[in-house]
């Protein structure tokens, strides 16, 4: 409260505004900075909730769930964590374009991963458990393309962004367009992204 | 006339509001941005059209930015904020001494700026923005909400309730639809192009890569849009356009003769004697006040004293300079491409002003050489360039983001991947709670209305990219972590029928973003 002090009647009168608080412009520096102190009380105890709220979060959902999300070309991570199951490890198998790749054996109850996959595959992941000798799926991920830097050729289509119909267009020269590119991929790889 | 130049500024912030601290140093990013970099944007671009000088650009203004512009307290203190550095140069100038020139350039620089805000934009920024928007200057493009990295969002309806607020959010300001949205980090990866389809956008733009890599690779390159399947347009980044400015070493901003951007005045005075000016508590925070130029390489105590003269001189050249650079990529691309290509620049807006001091004088400078001096550019915004050449080539764009390293490991690593599971955990929550609670009364109504607020304002990619790169780390962490614990406090009280109202008014003072936010706007289409 000593800071209260410090400031200026008019400062004092800006923050009882902040608090509602009636009569202010006719009060004197002492009675704004008693009415002020009254109506931070509730205030203070909303700060120490506040703090709390701001400082303890434990790594753990307590959810179930089973997630992937794309990081960068060949990489994806993967986070889950499973409630109410007895066994401590489980399998996590992987999909590329719905095909099973290859599996991980895990910590059943909770875990995180990057994991190295193809490029521009589509991805899930699939956890579960060995029960008499097969294996029982718990959980299924959402599925994610893989981000990659391939370059894919194709038909050179063009389309009317106003009536939608598809247009013939072409370009004077393919060769010359193409080196630009390949500058400009370059230059592009050289820039350094310098936001702080 | 050749070819176009787009240059697309990007204007955000994260919303940080604390009415219960009188001084709230984060609070400052707006402030500096403010009086930094959207006034003087601002100021410059009304110059232009006082001189009749014709100027195309596209910017966005997201809406934790326009939020927080349109917020009375936040703009109480702005207005606090500028009074105390005009009255700090006054008591400095007072003392003399070498630096007394440069003092008086702020002094005025200040004044300017302020009577411009308080007069001509009747204390609020974003009726510039209007106006130039209305006059066909400028045009306006929204952002996803909080400005998630959407890919890395599971739930495909939070990604579409982050667009469709987006667009909420600029109809509120505007008064119609945006044509063109800024994805947070210029983050893609499918299926947001069929979002931005659904609701009504027509175009966004991405990082070169996310054309580059396009299936199929497009044939001119970055030097035209290109059009999804779902009908959406992509423009992409030019990596040489963009490098003369960003880069920190071959940049234009890296000068020698430009302002040091820091070394502030305040860290050399005495506490004591600025007292009035610094946070009651006695910390020191920047002032803006920095009399000192780049120099060289050289340690902030051998920094010589800004000559704004000189620093002009430089600003001539440097428009010059990229402008002749532009004519010479648009001539040569102007014979090798059926149409007018197109170079598209798209930079931080903060970047023009708060960092790079003399980037609004950059900006006007170019527009006026580009309008008296080239017969080869022309400035245009993008939806003009689609205006012009509807016909484009069907390609869908890569996944990318334009992050250090093109991807996602910005937001994504080793630091920051605890927040995802946690974003996926609350955000099924919500998805979960507007179906289960029927008929909520009034409290129950804004319990889940702040619901939603907190779940957006935790999707902020903000606070990942904070801690990656090590700027304000605590801070960060401490609003990642209060959003997700207040959401859970919020929603285990809703559930049981306890809600702690007190709290709930707290908390829509606090973090009132999307004052006409609905709940409902979290239903799951059945």
């Amino acid at each position: 409260m000593e800071e209260l002090q410090k400031l200026k009647r008019k400062e004092l009168i800006r923050i009882a505004k902040i608090y509602g608080i009636k009569n202010r412009n006719k009060m004197k520096k002492n009675e704004l900075i008693r009415a002020i102190k009254k109506a931070r009380k509730p205030i203070e105890e909303l700060r120490k909730t506040e703090e709390k709220l701001k400082r303890e979060l434990s790594k753990k959902t307590e959810e179930t769930h089973l997630i992937v999300l794309p990081k960068e070309p060949g990489y994806v991570y993967v986070n889950w964590e499973v409630k109410g199951k007895e066994e401590k490890v489980g399998t996590l198998i992987v999909f590329e374009d719905d095909k099973e790749k290859f599996s991980i054996p895990v910590n059943l109850d909770y875990g995180r991963s990057y994991i190295h996959v193809e490029e521009d595959k589509k991805v899930k992941v699939e956890l579960g458990v060995e029960k008499n000798g097969k294996f029982e799926t718990l959980l299924e991920s959402n599925e994610v393309i893989v981000p990659t830097t391939k370059k894919t050729e194709g038909r050179k289509e063009f389309r009317d962004i106003k009536t939608f119909k598809m247009r013939k267009e072409g370009i004077i020269s393919e060769e010359e367009i193409k080196k630009v590119v390949e500058g400009e991929e370059k230059t592009a790889k050289e820039i350094k992204y310098s936001r702080e | 006339m050749k070819g176009y130049l787009a240059i697309v500024l990007h204007s955000h912030l994260p919303f940080v509001k604390h009415p219960e601290e009188e001084f709230f140093i984060e609070e400052n990013w707006l402030f500096e941005a403010i009086l930094e970099s959207y006034l003087p944007l601002l100021y410059n671009f009304y110059r232009l059209k006082k001189e009749d000088i014709p100027f195309k650009i596209t910017m966005s203004l997201t809406p934790p930015l326009s939020n927080m512009l349109l917020d009375a307290l936040l703009m109480d203190r702005f207005k606090r904020y500028v009074n105390s550095r005009i009255e700090l140069t006054k008591e400095l100038i007072k003392e003399g001494g070498s630096a007394k020139e440069n003092l008086i350039f702020y002094r005025a620089r200040f004044e300017t700026l302020f009577n411009f805000f308080e007069n001509e934009l009747k204390g609020n920024v974003i009726n510039g923005f209007k106006k130039l928007e209305q006059d066909g200057d400028l045009e306006v493009i929204t952002c996803s909400a909080t400005h998630e990295i959407l890919p890395l969002e599971v739930h495909r309806k939070i990604q579409e309730v982050q667009v469709q607020l987006g667009i909420e959010n600029y109809r509120q300001i505007f008064g119609k639809d945006p044509k063109g949205i800024w994805l947070g980090e210029c983050a893609y990866a499918p299926p947001i192009s069929q979002i931005l389809s659904k609701y009504g956008i027509k175009y966004t733009i991405l990082d070169a890569h996310g054309l580059f890599n396009a299936k199929p690779a497009p044939l001119y390159g970055i030097h035209a849009p290109i059009v999804s399947e779902d009908g959406v347009a992509f423009f992409g980044r030019d990596p040489e356009a963009s490098k003369q400015v960003w880069s920190a070493k071959e940049g234009y901003p890296g000068d020698f003769n430009y302002r040091e951007f820091y070394k502030d005045i305040v860290y050399e005075l005495d506490s004591e004697k600025i007292k009035t000016y610094i946070h009651p508590a006695g910390f020191k925070f920047d002032s803006g006040i920095k009399i000192h130029r780049i120099t060289g390489h050289v340690g902030l105590d051998k920094k010589e004293l800004y000559n704004r003269n000189k620093a002009e001189e430089m600003v001539e050249i440097h428009a010059g300079n990229y402008m002749f650079n532009r004519e010479r990529q648009i001539e040569y691309l102007s014979h090798i491409m059926d149409r007018k290509p197109i170079v598209v620049a798209p930079f931080d807006t903060e970047l023009f002003g708060h960092w790079w001091f003399e980037g609004p004088d950059f900006l006007y400078k170019l527009f006026k050489k580009i309008h008296k001096d080239s017969s080869v550019v022309k400035t245009i915004t993008l939806s003009q360039y689609l205006e012009e050449y509807p016909v484009l080539q069907v390609s869908s764009p890569a996944i990318s983001s334009w992050g250090d390293g093109g991807y996602f490991k910005v937001w994504l690593n080793d630091s920051t991947d605890w927040i995802y599971p946690h974003l996926y955990t609350i955000g099924k929550k919500m998805l979960g709670i507007v179906n289960k609670i029927k008929n909520p009364n009034e409290i129950q109504k804004r319990a889940l209305n702040m619901l939603g607020r907190e779940l957006l304002l935790a999707e902020s990619s903000d606070w990942a990219f904070l801690i990656t790169v090590g700027t304000a780390v605590s801070y960060a962490k401490e609003r990642q972590t209060f959003h997700i614990n207040a959401f859970n406090k919020i929603y285990n009280e809703i559930l049981n029928n306890n809600i702690d109202e007190t709290f709930l008014d707290y908390l829509e003072q606090r973090d009132s973003i999307f004052p006409f936010l609905n709940y409902n706007i979290f239903t799951e289409e059945r």
